[in-house]
């Protein structure tokens, strides 16, 4: 019988990019109070094992034995429909980006993503913009009208957001011509990072990441001064872990398609010149992948601790009426740039 | 496509009209811009079929049908000029959604896919849903908005669906594949499927019993005008789309198309023509009405060649120039008697000799007796239908025909009996150019009443 | 029974189940996300179809963009999730009867072209071939819906501002 060396190879890394994304979301968690903690010149968690690193694992054991209410007033259904969507979208995302290039085991070359589709960009916006029926369905079930408006306002922002984020693409994949995740990574080979051609739109890409991530200076959904938790207000125990472990996970996958995007992905400068054999070669470009990621995380709590929230005419002044028409500028420059070199 | 591309252009311009400070010349600039349009497509298309990009069949159907639509835009914008003198507020916006719902008509004259089909039907709708709510301080103008969104959308979805049935099908949105396709295998239930939807779908729009339900309350609130267009122009342009659709994507009528179309027919003469008896509401008669003269259109449907189209050509303009005029005087007396029950009608022929000519004349042309130019319009329909062996279904007609002179004529003794011995308002008057407007109006009902060779030598060319 | 043929099955019966849910529910938010997983089921046959940019145009559009809309309104217009709850006799059989009938039909007459859904990853991808389509053959139809946006626009605005009507509603139009 022949052996389904494929899907073995699929499976094995599967199992592994989704370890490696709850691990990276978990220690994240860590990272921040750490680096909350660095910032406001405190310790941090120290308790639970050597330098408190045992802390994410007390944490979500805590947040499992909590118990668990779900409000008599809530609908049921779509309650814990909402966490679960989110948590879902989170994890989906990772399944197109490109790790590295190809590792040699046994005269089998296995590539480091789980699957090359073509429009691997798509598929990302499609899966974000799923994203937001989570947060809309879990602030409705709730049946409190903190946890509405956080939702009403998480959902217009992340779409206002949405558009923006779509346009500062359209300019990148105008400059690759192609969609596959895996082919615009292979294209910044050797340094030719989009970053150099794309800085604009990185910028744009950046603040919109930002937005849909609900992360400060754009986490109004969850603003604790006005609406209490936002769209979570009512949830307890692991469905409120849940939502807050997606964050996490989706900023760790949205880093990694910014790195991938616009920063070469597993890409290292100058890394022919060493003559290494190609598989030591990938296992280096995913390191080097994974130390981009992140840089980008803790950039995004860099920010966290340092730039006060947004109001929210604010917020949809900054999304409709300065990065989308940036946006659209971005296009027109690239367009005009592309016809005049070609 | 010029014609298209041109008034496209006019729009746009009517649209930044007020920014660029064009505001108080917009409505001779469009008139001027329509008329060389006019005269650009006729002299550029005609004679001279093309397709353009396989979306667009350029031929003297779409011409003609073409110069009837953009004829209808202009002479409604001479007439509704003076229902925005003094609330100037949104004008541009009113004729540049107007001028796009014509380019929408013009598409729906000339498609050869049916994905043109679909987007002229969506363009010539979607200006119109937000006209019809255009009074926003009217409840009722509101209330014919969302119905007739409601609806309308309902009828592009059963379109689409139809659309992809043919698609699956034929596997082609290209209606000369899809006629070649008919001709090949006859009997398909997706492709029958489909074409029924498609059917179905037009019937609405051109408001066919029984999909009639939303026309009297939308022509009921929306605004005077809106409704002069709705039932001018929207009747005029998805009466030759559905028309052109039968003759492009059919090389010979299939059997049980004919018969729907020739049920929908007789309901919709009968229907149409009872329930407008019953209406004291003149919009809600012309409404009715307009379901009738809907009715007597369908029987044309399954008439192929020259002669059905010539025949389509000469009614429909006739009920086109006929419409118009009497929608102007329904605004009219809406202004000075307040509303548009038949009650204030009452006097008018003594009150404003003009206006009650003009609306006796258009009456008179509905009704289809002569002079008028609808007597021949019916006339050559009839015959046309008998031709083709139609007998019963004509002989439902002309009962209703006969129906409808009770209620086309209910208004004309009204405004021509009455007690009160009042001068005219001559404040009420019309303007200048609303009056060149309807005396052209009257003469070429007469012209055409009187001298039906003109149409028929053109619409035998198509 | 092919791999293939079972996934389709799996999505038909998710995206038609989900529809019917739509049609009976009297919870408006069971039936917003009844037709979210009814329009992903429609996604999911399209990229089985080989049409993968239209499945994932289908989320992008529908669901990121339709739905959520939809969702809107139901927020705004909000009431406790109790009230949508209220039993109302099902008296719908005839219009669920209609549409199944039809469906029906459809069913008989597309049974034949089953063997045609064969794996669709034996063919290449149809992007490219999309692309090319969209930008040469149905570049006119763009132009429309281009055009098309433009008056949606225009009317969205125009519906939208109540500010200027209220003060100049003096010549009213009958």
């Amino acid at each position: 019988m022949e052996i389904p060396y494929e899907l073995i190879e699929k499976t094995i890394l599967v199992v592994i990019v989704f370890t490696v994304s709850l691990l990276t979301a978990m220690y994240s968690t860590y990272g921040e109070r750490k680096i909350s903690a660095f910032f406001q010149d405190r310790i941090g968690p120290n308790r639970a094992g050597p330098f408190g690193l045992l802390q994410p694992l007390a944490d979500g054991a805590k947040l499992i034995f909590k118990e668990e209410i779900i409000p008599i007033s809530s609908n049921k259904f779509l309650f814990i429909l909402g966490p679960s969507i989110s948590m879902m979208t989170a994890c989906l995302t990772s399944a197109v980006i490109p790790w590295g290039t190809y590792l040699e085991i046994g005269g089998r070359a296995v590539e480091m993503q789980v699957t090359d589709i073509n429009i691997g960009i798509l598929y990302v916006f499609a899966i974000v913009s799923i994203g937001v029926y989570g947060v809309m369905i879990g602030g409705w079930a709730s049946n409190n009208k903190y946890s509405l408006m956080g939702a009403l306002r998480a959902s217009s922002q992340m779409i206002s957001y949405e558009i923006a984020m779509g346009m500062s693409i359209v300019a990148l994949i105008m400059t690759t011509g192609t969609m596959s995740l895996k082919e615009i990574v292979a294209q910044q080979a050797e340094g030719h990072w989009n970053i150099i051609y794309q800085p604009l739109g990185f910028f744009i890409f950046l603040i919109c990441a930002f937005a849909e991530l609900n992360r400060t200076p754009f986490d109004l959904p969850e603003c604790e001064a006005e609406l209490v938790g936002g769209y979570h207000t009512e949830y307890s125990s692991m469905k409120l872990g849940l939502y807050l472990f997606a964050e996490y996970v989706n900023m760790f996958v949205s880093s990694a398609v910014m790195s991938a995007l616009y920063f070469g992905g597993y890409d290292i400068p100058f890394i022919e010149y060493l003559g290494l054999s190609s598989n030591v070669v990938a296992v280096l470009g995913f390191l080097f992948f994974f130390a981009k990621i992140v840089l980008f995380i803790f950039f995004f709590m860099w920010i966290r601790w340092t730039v006060p929230r947004f109001r929210y005419d604010q917020l949809m002044h900054l999304g409709w009426r300065i990065l989308i028409p940036m946006a659209i500028i971005n296009v027109i420059l690239t367009g005009v740039f592309i016809l005049f070199t070609k | 496509m010029k014609a298209i591309i041109f008034t496209s252009a006019l729009g746009i311009l009517a649209m930044i009209s007020e920014i660029i400070g064009l505001k108080k010349i917009i409505l001779p600039l469009l008139i001027v811009g329509l008329l060389l349009t006019i005269g650009v497509n006729i002299y550029t298309e005609w004679n001279y079929t093309q397709v353009y990009y396989g979306m667009m069949l350029a031929d003297n159907y779409y011409v003609a049908f073409s110069t009837v639509l953009l004829s209808i835009t202009v002479l409604w914008l001479l007439l509704s000029s003076e229902s925005y003198l003094n609330e100037e507020y949104n004008r541009g916006d009113h004729y540049a959604l107007i001028l796009f719902s014509t380019v929408g008509g013009l598409l729906l004259v000339s498609f050869n896919n049916l994905a043109t089909l679909f987007m002229g039907v969506e363009i010539l709708s979607i200006p119109l849903y937000i006209l019809a709510g255009s009074d926003k301080n009217n409840k009722y103008s509101i209330e014919a908005s969302i119905k007739y969104f409601l609806l309308g959308s309902f009828a592009t979805g059963i379109m689409l669906l139809g659309i992809a049935l043919l698609y699956g099908a034929t596997g082609t949105f290209d209606l000369g594949l899809i006629a070649q396709y008919n001709a090949k295998n006859m009997d398909n239930t997706l492709y029958y499927g489909g074409t029924l939807l498609l059917t179905l779908s037009f019937a609405f729009k051109v408001s066919a019993v029984p999909f009639h339900f939303w026309a009297p309350d939308v022509y009921t609130g929306a605004p005077t005008f809106i409704t002069a267009f709705m039932s001018a122009f929207v009747k005029v342009a998805a009466f030759a789309g559905f028309y052109h659709f039968i003759q492009q994507a059919y090389l010979s009528i299939p059997l049980p198309m004919e018969n729907t179309i020739i049920l929908l027919s007789g309901a919709t003469i009968l229907v149409g023509n009872i329930a407008a008896v019953y209406q004291t509401d003149m919009k809600r008669i012309l409404a009715f009405s307009g379901i009738a003269q809907a009715g007597y259109l369908l029987l044309l449907l399954p008439i192929q060649g020259e002669l059905g189209k010539s025949s389509l050509l000469v009614y429909l303009i006739a009920y086109g120039i006929a419409n118009l005029p009497a929608f102007y005087v329904l605004y009219k007396v809406s202004r000075i008697g307040g509303s548009t029950n038949l009650e204030s009608f009452e006097g008018l022929g003594k009150k404003q000799p003009i206006l009650a000519l003009v609306l006796t004349l258009s009456m008179i042309s509905l009704a289809g007796l002569p002079p008028a130019a609808g007597f021949f319009g019916k006339f050559y329909l009839f015959t046309l239908s008998i031709n083709n062996g139609y007998l019963w279904s004509v002989l439902i007609a002309v009962i209703g025909s006969l129906i409808s002179i009770y209620y086309y004529f209910k208004v004309i003794i009204r405004m021509y009996t009455s007690t009160e011995s009042t001068t005219g308002d001559s404040s009420l008057s019309p303007s200048l150019q609303v009056y060149v407007t309807l005396v052209v109006l009257l003469v070429s009902i007469l012209i055409l009443g009187l001298f039906p060779d003109i149409l028929v030598s053109i619409g035998r060319l198509l | 029974m092919s791999n293939i043929l079972f996934f389709f099955i799996f999505f038909s019966v998710q995206t038609i189940g989900s529809a019917v849910v739509i049609l009976f529910t009297r919870n408006v938010m069971y039936a917003v996300t009844a037709l979210l997983s009814s329009l992903l089921g429609v996604a999911a046959l399209f990229v089985l179809a080989g049409a993968d940019v239209l499945g994932v145009i289908q989320i992008i559009v529908y669901i990121g963009g339709v739905l959520v809309l939809t969702l809107f309104g139901v927020m705004y217009t909000y009431q406790s999730p109790k009230r949508y709850q209220e039993s109302i006799p099902h008296k719908k059989s005839v219009f669920i009867l209609i549409p199944l009938l039809f469906v029906l039909v459809l069913l008989v007459q597309a049974l034949p072209l089953l063997p045609m859904i064969d794996d669709p990853y034996q063919h290449a991808s149809k992007v490219e071939v999309t692309g090319m389509l969209w930008l040469t053959e149905y570049l006119p139809i763009f132009e429309w819906i281009g055009f098309l946006l433009l008056v949606v626009l225009i009317g969205a605005g125009w519906i939208g501002s109540t500010l200027v009507q209220e003060d100049k509603s003096k010549g009213e139009q009958v």
